[in-house]
């Protein structure tokens, strides 16, 4: 990016975020899951009841889904599924009688239109979001993150979770960035201090990413990202509550779904501006197994957005 | 190109849109010293009544097994589809206009487009070889550079062709899934769908015995067995054009999702399931080391399509065009986007001329010194409704 654009980027987020502050509208990431075990007979696999539904009080907009494997198979195995598995798993989605992309199971990886590869060093262990809208943290602000594995590793795993910025008076740069190390399946709260703004200005937060590496006594140091789960909180203004919801069983969203921007999943981009969910509104969601050949598999879907306070 | 970068999104003064591809795949002899070959300029040639607007060029190896070759010894290290498109430069000029190039660009050497998915990482095969799956879970995308407007009726004819492929028996076939994306509706959005079994005619077992670089056919589309016509058994081998891989204008119309009217369409979907083909190779090959990685499907299918009740009718480009030139969003393929479009009117043609640098050490066979080289360039015909 050259200079000139990156200084356009920085007015345009500051006249974005302060223009929303001043008519009283606030922006806040979202994203809604399911943790579906797919039914290997070829029966259709209905997605958990009530997950993709707008449950709170604002509207919300939707604009991405992404879909990726679970590291585990069902049984929580301690092998690794074949990633290639997700060629085999169709899906559609129901609103109102209407289907999404097709009555047809579509398979998953045909539902992708966003080029997501970042470097082959980084990508399997590494999602990055780059929010719809960005959001504020207002000075003393703080987010809350959770995180947790899904298998216990061989060694520890280091954990990644960081937020960039700007300042909506200086345009100065912020950087936030909390780091774990888990060795366990024990959900863990990253460290508040690390996500607090405690500078005099609101940041203006518009990005966000999260990386898991291999256990370090590994001689393959290049991370899974699809074994971790990550919940995101902001505490101070903004709504306060989860930013991801999700099946009760699973309250912490898989960070691979976390992978818009660049990452491991399959994303696809919903026409135009997307989707509107008003409140108590939303779809349901079916899979299906394609081939006889697909072992019991677990498959993340997340549609993400925004939501809008006014 | 992503979907929000389309330049409009009504139709312009009565002006209509259709994709165009203008591509050539050529086999060159790899030598010891310097080449520059010229591609033939009937296929850069714009035979259309409409003005084509090239905006991206794509450059891929055509008809390989495999992207990466293994640096295991005794394989030859440039029979990969990674040989075409880090070594080959291209020169690109406009008779009587200009040169785009006066000398040799390496496509790789401007600034490349993303076009890529993260993948799988490492799969293992039945006989116990390690290798990386072909890219992109088997997805090509073509982001349509401009929304195409249908009338009520209207249809898309595409077909895919079948591939030339290593015989083995691995269980499920290779499967071929198509969509064309259009936006509006309840979900805003919509897709027709068609999916295919991937026809494949055995290479002959003394190409099995060495699939890596092997080209069968240096040509591009390839001959397959002719059609039996007449009394008789049904042929075992398919054609290219074979039906199986005809996404129809019927199939096409029975999917309307709305009687509102015209339809916008804003891309081409295709996801081939390959992992048997991946497997079958990667057992021809034996447990190698360092691990190779298999090449995309995409290109060794060969595509054309074209519209039926609207539109010009025309083919979008010369039928044949490898999956993986045309549908340039997502690709295996190198694609870099022109930083200023070219426009040929009709009549018009590109000179197009391919740079291949020296090759020390180069192996005996053949087929394992030939470089089946793809270039296309891809944008889209203006046209007057």
């Amino acid at each position: 990016m050259t200079v000139e654009n990156a200084n356009q980027l920085r007015a345009n987020l500051v006249q974005l975020a302060s223009g929303s502050l001043a008519d009283g509208i606030l922006h806040e990431p979202r994203a809604f899951y399911d943790v579906i075990d797919v039914d290997p007979d070829g029966q259709i696999t209905p997605g958990n009841p009530e997950v993709f539904k707008n449950g709170e009080r604002h509207p919300i907009r939707l604009t991405h889904m992404t879909a990726a494997l679970a590291a585990e198979t069902v049984e929580d195995q301690p092998a690794f599924q074949d990633e290639r598995n997700i060629q085999r798993i169709g899906m559609r989605m129901e609103f109102h009688n209407q289907f999404y992309q097709n009555p047809e199971f579509l398979p998953l990886p045909l539902w992708g239109d966003m080029p997501t590869a970042a470097s082959p060093q980084v990508s399997f262990g590494t999602s990055a979001w780059e929010f719809d809208v960005p959001f504020i943290l207002s000075a003393r602000d703080t987010l809350t993150v959770e995180v947790e594995l899904s298998s216990v590793p061989s060694s520890a795993r280091r954990v990644n979770v960081s937020f960039v910025g700007i300042g909506l008076l200086s345009g100065r740069e912020y950087l936030l960035n909390s780091e774990a190390s888990l060795d366990s399946v024990v959900r863990t709260k990253m460290s508040s201090v690390a996500f607090r703004n405690d500078g005099s200005e609101p940041m203006i937060l518009s990005r966000g990413t999260c990386n898991v590496s291999a256990p370090v006594d590994e001689d393959d140091p290049t991370g899974d990202i699809r074994v971790l789960s990550l919940q995101v909180r902001q505490v101070g203004n903004g709504t306060n509550a989860n930013w991801f919801q999700g099946p009760t069983a699973f309250p912490l969203m898989p960070a691979v779904l976390w992978g818009v921007k660049s990452g491991r999943c399959v994303v696809h981009k919903f026409p135009g501006d997307g989707l509107l969910w008003e409140p108590g509104e939303g779809i349901s969601l079916e899979l299906q197994s394609l081939s006889d050949l697909v072992p019991p598999a677990r498959v993340f879907v997340g549609l993400t957005g925004y939501i809008t306070v006014s | 190109m992503d979907a929000a970068e389309r330049i409009d999104d009504l139709p312009e003064g009565g002006l209509l849109y259709e994709p165009r591809s203008l591509w050539s795949v050529q086999a060159v002899e790899m030598s010891s010293l310097r080449q520059e070959v010229g591609m033939p300029r009937i296929h850069f040639y714009n035979g259309g009544k409409h003005p084509i607007t090239l905006d991206r060029v794509a450059i891929h190896g055509i008809n390989y097994d495999l992207a990466v070759q293994s640096t295991a010894q005794g394989l030859p290290t440039h029979a990969s589809a990674s040989a075409v498109q880090n070594a080959v430069s291209l020169k690109i000029g406009v008779p009587f206009r200009n040169h785009f190039s006066r000398s040799p660009v390496l496509i790789d050497g401007l600034v490349p487009e993303p076009t890529g998915l993260t993948g799988p990482r490492a799969a293992v095969a039945s006989a116990g070889g390690t290798y990386f799956p072909s890219s992109n879970w088997g997805l090509s995308l073509l982001n349509l550079s401009k929304p195409l407007y249908l009338p009520r009726n209207a249809a898309i004819e595409s077909s895919f062709s079948a591939v030339r492929r290593p015989d083995f028996d691995a269980g499920l076939d290779p499967r071929g899934y198509a969509v064309w994306q259009q936006e509006g509706g309840l979900f805003a959005g919509f897709s027709r769908s068609f999916d295919w079994p991937i026809l494949g005619q055995a290479a002959t077992s003394s190409e099995l015995s060495d699939p890596v670089g092997t080209v069968p056919e240096q040509g591009w589309p390839y001959a397959l067995t002719p059609l039996q016509l007449g009394y008789g058994p049904v042929p075992q081998t398919p054609q290219f054009w074979d039906p199986t891989g005809h996404f129809s204008s019927k199939r096409f119309r029975e999917q309307e999702a709305t009687r509102a009217g015209s339809s916008k369409l804003t891309a081409l979907r295709v996801m081939l399931d390959q992992r048997q083909i991946d497997d079958g190779v990667s057992d021809a090959l034996g447990a190698i080391n360092p691990r190779p990685t298999m090449e995309s499907l995409a290109g060794k299918i060969g595509t054309r399509i074209r519209t039926a009740d609207g539109g010009t009718k025309e083919w979008w480009w010369r039928p044949g065009a490898p999956l993986s030139l045309v549908a340039d969003t997502i690709t295996p393929a190198t694609v870099y986007k022109l930083a200023m479009p070219i426009t040929l009117s009709p009549e018009d043609s590109l000179d197009v001329r391919a740079i291949i640098p020296a090759i020390p050490n180069l192996p005996q066979a053949t087929a394992a010194r030939t470089m089946n080289i793809g270039i296309s360039f891809n944008g889209f015909a203006t046209i007057e409704g």
